[in-house]
């Protein structure tokens, strides 16, 4: 047993290790702290007598040693602890540590040149400019992971890309009555990935884009609600600001030569007709307030709606979402309709074509990975998806909810990638320095086998999963 | 920070979880409380409108006397808003007059909802009602008044050894 306490002993052997050995007596005053002062307890009901005293005196006595116990550097703050700074060395990473170490993908840009019947299996990469959809609307909880680990966000160009691209531009100048269109298919295929796609794709042609990448954060009671008597619906303040400027940063080119053709009077705003839709838009953002919100994003939405200057594609991931009653709940504790909420009504009534775009198209992507808000019965019903379960008429079904889906059009997205598409996508995570072996044929077709084709657990549990040699 | 009925509830907890430091009120309530005020889960205290926070202030200092919930209208799947330079008071006049019309018209036999919220107690008055309970079986001169005279446990509990939080809880005048 050391004659030194055990305090004593862990300051000892740091001090050891540095090559300077000090006496017991040297160090004892500055470790030390002033013992706490003594905790009075307070005894209500009485107890014999002299008890009182001892607790104290015992509750006391372990307080101190475990104090004692524990080194004194387990209680610095982090900034205490770190490296000091200095000249010579000054407190950063090595380069070898940075994140994206001057490593970059050398890919095609995705545009018209690259989306041709010839560039399938091709992977292309998106503009990093400010305006991009990506960029100011965010993505899917998924493809933004992948994305953070690729030193370049891109997609593979598929069958199906070609097919969405082509109805896309066959839609142009029509209304979106007759295209409201909804990708389904399997966990993993690649919904969200072409809905992606179809936004770059209409960007760069010129469309007036809004897209949701996460509909499910409309439903799911992460946004403020508010009762609005004149719309009898919630607003939801806070997500209509967010939304209008989002649409407001990724279009305002095209939003500044549109024109209000009603003048906008309410309360706090007073907009003469004429004034371009970035001008309105930008007199919704200015009130930091987010009340202006609703009221001006559905204005400078009505106008699109009747434009036909420019078309205008809206696309929703997460569409499944907006068809569950919300997590949100009224004041007499009864879940709120999805109708009843201000952004989830509005995507609804152009999915059904109650409300239309004079040019346009509306475009949903399902997530079939969320439990929460799986794919309802309606929609199933509507779509045709094929169901896990047998599903029997008599099952309850929402008539309301499947007034809303009437007239969506389904598009499968393909449940396996051809090798092509799939070889395409390998050379990505290849190329980007992601696999752990070199015997590329054997890792790409024995994964490709495993995951029977599907991309997500093709790059998920396949090649970044493996510990193969 | 906000102090409501005195108790501080801290900018950054969330709304659900502060309401829960009240005396009184626990996860349930809280949920029901949050509904009530329009405060959706993921809210912070620090986000609270002004008037959410006097509303709850006001309503936790008593829950019996609160107005009445009105039962605002939906809109329908093919309801067509008026414009947007329509007054909301006068909307909300138009509505109290059909609300007062639906009052008069309707059956007195038909049940009412019977707001949870309304027999809520918090703070002080649940410590009274608690106090007044002891007293009365005190008064009564029962067994549980006897056991909480002797700061000893109430429900049975073996007192050989471990009845250490009656002896120091266990009081007649425990709040």
């Amino acid at each position: 047993m050391s004659l030194l306490s055990s305090q004593h002993r862990h300051v000892a052997l740091a001090l050891a290790e540095a090559g300077s050995v000090l006496r017991a007596g040297q160090y004892r005053t500055a470790v030390t702290r002033a013992a706490p002062a003594q905790k009075q307890s307070q005894s209500i009901g009485g107890v014999k007598r002299g008890r009182k005293e001892k607790w104290e005196k015992k509750m006391n006595q372990e307080r101190a040693q475990r104090n004692r116990d524990i080194p004194k550097f387990t209680r610095y703050p982090e900034s205490k602890l770190q490296i000091p700074k200095t000249k010579e060395r000054p407190a950063i990473l090595p380069e070898v540590f940075q994140p994206g170490s001057g490593h970059s993908l050398d890919l095609p840009l995705f545009g018209p040149s690259t989306l041709t019947a010839k560039s399938v299996g091709q992977a292309t990469s998106f503009d990093t400019t400010q305006t991009n959809a990506a960029k100011v609307f965010g993505l899917p909880n998924k493809m933004h992971f992948e994305y953070r680990i690729l030193s370049t966000p891109c997609s593979v160009i598929r069958d199906v890309t070609l097919k969405a691209i082509h109805t896309l531009d066959k839609a142009k100048g029509s209304s979106s009555k007759d295209h409201r269109i909804v990708l389904h298919g399997r966990a993993g295929s690649g919904k969200s990935f072409l809905l992606h796609q179809v936004v770059q794709y209409a960007q760069t042609q010129g469309w007036v884009v809004l897209y949701i990448p996460r509909a499910v954060t409309l439903v799911n009671s992460t946004n403020s609600y508010t009762y609005d008597i004149r719309t009898q619906t919630y607003l939801q303040p806070r997500a209509s600001y967010l939304t209008l400027d989002k649409l407001y940063k990724a279009n305002s080119a095209l939003l500044s030569q549109l024109t209000l053709s009603r003048e906008l009077v309410t309360e706090k705003l007073n907009i003469p007709a004429g004034t371009t839709l970035a001008e309105v838009a930008q007199a919704g953002i200015k009130d930091k307030s987010f009340t202006s919100g609703p009221v001006v994003l559905e204005t400078v939405l009505k106008e699109l709606e009747t434009q036909t200057k420019f078309p205008v594609l809206v696309a929703v991931d997460d569409f499944q979402a907006l068809f569950h009653n919300s997590a949100y709940k009224d004041p007499f504790f009864q879940a709120i309709r999805p109708h009843h909420l201000s952004l989830p009504r509005t995507f609804l009534e152009f999915a059904s074509g109650q409300r239309t775009l004079a040019n346009g198209v509306f475009i949903g992507a399902l997530t079939e990975s969320d439990t929460a808000y799986a794919v309802p019965l309606e929609l199933k019903d509507a779509l045709n998806l094929e169901s896990r379960h047998p599903v029997s008429p008599y099952d309850k079904r929402d008539q309301v909810k499947l007034g809303y889906t009437e007239g969506l059009k389904g598009l499968k997205v393909p449940e396996r990638m051809s090798t092509n598409e799939m070889a395409g996508l390998f050379s990505v995570w290849k190329d980007d320095m992601a696999l752990t072996t070199d015997k590329y044929d054997e890792l790409f077709m024995s994964k490709y086998v495993e995951s029977d084709g599907n991309p997500r657990d093709f790059v998920w549990k396949g090649l970044l999963s493996t510990l193969s040699p | 920070m906000v102090h409501i009925l005195g108790i501080p509830l801290p900018d950054n907890y969330k709304a659900v979880y502060a309401l829960t430091k009240f005396y009184g009120v626990g996860a349930k309530t809280s949920k029901r409380l949050c509904a009530r005020f329009q405060i959706h889960d993921t809210a912070k205290v620090g986000d609270l409108s002004p008037f959410q926070i006097t509303s709850l202030a006001s309503f936790l200092s008593s829950p019996s006397t609160a107005p009445p919930l009105p039962r605002y209208p939906l809109a329908p799947p093919n309801f067509v808003p008026p414009p947007p330079n329509t007054s909301s008071q006068e909307l909300l006049a138009k509505f109290k007059e059909q609300q007062a019309q639906t009052a008069e018209k309707s059956d007195a036999k038909k049940k009412k909802w019977a707001d949870p919220l309304n027999s809520l107690k918090v703070e002080s008055e649940l410590r009274n009602e608690i106090r007044e309970n002891i007293a009365h079986q005190r008064m009564i001169g029962s067994y549980v008044g006897r056991r909480h005279a002797m700061h000893l446990p109430v429900r049975g509990q073996n007192t050989q050894n471990n009845a250490k939080t009656a002896k120091k809880l266990n009081r007649l005048d425990r709040w």
